[in-house]
């Protein structure tokens, strides 16, 4: 609050949410919503994807460079690639086995669920499955997922590591 | 790996502070190898209770063991037998990175050649071979709480209480860093966690929700989302914790 006696036109704010809980952070953000409809210009860095989806346009910052700036529906309507959720009761053993398969391209947990891309020439339920049946994984749950902001911004991360690597 | 062994035990534990009663008689037992969400709104009581059982204070009322030794009689031997790491501090950052592992292992009193080769081995698993003589100052928060949670285990402690080690960190280094944690359980350790991504509240075996110093729910997520009716453990979360009269702010 103090950062607006006096009413400024824009507002820069560094992380203000990092450390606060969801109702808080709920509340912190209806209140930069009221800002914005005064007409003040909010800058805002956050690491919760959940926020970078409340603002008009995002920008993905990694090593002093910025790889994109769009609206949060335009930066998941870019994702290249079909995504899948997929869930079994083993889940840390499904991630290991995952990312031991060669056509898997992106791979993380995501809450319940894992996340994958998969090389468009290999067909999942033909391939994937009945090598993770083999493997001992049952009550298997998949299926298609939309792509959110955070698997865009995990996807950019990943593609910058895998270039860095090659550098070396 | 979750056994059926307790490692944290409480009945009734609570601390006050003059009329404030900060933590009030929370019960609950921890497994060996279980991953254990420990959530609550900001000035839940969270922290007090976690200090509470490191031994760094002592209850007002009610029972607690850790690692088997009493929270009121065995707080030294409790500290021997867990590790800890929060956000707001964790290495010393006039040090190089080999230096902070090689001071924390001799506070936790591994020998000399123990820490040579838990250096060597820490570096290597971290990638960081290359930056062993950098001062932690320099580095990005998030390769700094990875560092940090392998040096809270170094001595390979029964438990390790982690105060929301994620808190600023980006989404690529949480998993990352949960990796480390997965693998540390994997290995027999107990995982005592705080956090503010609840989508890392998925990824805990069970989850408590403080709510107002008292513990309102604990299950799997997965039955806790069931039992709330909601789909996510965000929405949980927020039909517990928005009821609640206190804050830290």
């Amino acid at each position: 609050m103090l950062a607006l006696i006096r009413k400024p036109k824009v507002l820069f704010l560094d992380e203000p949410t990092t450390g606060v809980d969801v109702v808080s952070r709920k509340e912190f953000w209806e209140m930069l919503k009221r800002l914005k409809a005064e007409g003040i210009t909010i800058m805002v860095s956050t690491s919760y994807m959940d926020e970078a989806n409340l603002c008009d346009r995002i920008g993905l910052m990694l090593d002093g460079k910025i790889l994109s700036v769009d609206s949060p529906a335009a930066t998941v309507a870019a994702y290249p690639e079909p995504l899948f959720a997929i869930k079994s009761e083993r889940m840390y053993n499904l991630l290991n086995d995952l990312r031991s398969l060669p056509y898997i391209t992106q791979c993380y947990t995501f809450g319940e669920f894992i996340h994958i891309a998969i090389n468009n020439e290999v067909s999942p339920e033909t391939t994937l499955l009945p090598h993770l049946h083999e493997k001992g994984h049952q009550h298997l749950v998949f299926g298609p997922t939309q792509p959110t902001v955070e698997d865009c911004f995990i996807r950019l991360l990943n593609s910058t590591n895998k270039n860095h690597s090659n550098d070396n | 790996m979750i056994t059926d062994e307790i490692v944290i035990k409480t009945n009734q534990l609570t601390k006050r502070f003059g009329d404030f009663v900060a933590v009030d008689a929370i019960s609950f037992d921890v497994y060996r190898g279980e991953i254990f969400g420990f959530l609550g709104a900001n000035g839940a009581g969270k922290t007090t209770a976690m200090r509470m059982l490191c031994g760094l204070s002592k209850p007002t009322s009610g029972q607690a063991t850790v690692a088997g030794c009493d929270v009121y009689s065995k707080p030294e031997d409790i500290k021997k037998n867990i590790g800890y790491m929060s956000q707001k501090f964790s290495l010393y950052e006039d040090l190089s990175v080999a230096e902070n592992i090689q001071f924390y292992g001799g506070i936790y009193g591994l020998s000399d050649k123990a820490i040579k080769e838990k250096t060597a081995e820490l570096l290597a698993k971290l990638g960081l071979e290359k930056e062993a003589k950098t001062l932690v100052s320099s580095l990005p928060l998030g390769w700094k709480q990875k560092i940090a949670f392998s040096v809270a285990i170094v001595h390979n402690p029964r438990i390790v209480f982690l105060d929301e080690p994620t808190g600023g960190v980006d989404p690529g280094m949480r998993r990352q860093f949960w990796d480390l944690i997965y693998d540390a359980a994997d290995k027999g350790i107990t995982i005592f966690v705080t956090t503010h991504y609840l989508d890392e509240a998925e990824y805990c075996n069970r989850v408590s929700i403080m709510v107002d110093g008292k513990i309102e729910a604990l299950d799997s997520p997965q039955a806790l989302r069931t039992q709330f009716n909601v789909p996510t453990m965000d929405e949980v979360f927020y039909k517990l914790a928005r009821t609640a009269k206190r804050s830290d702010n």
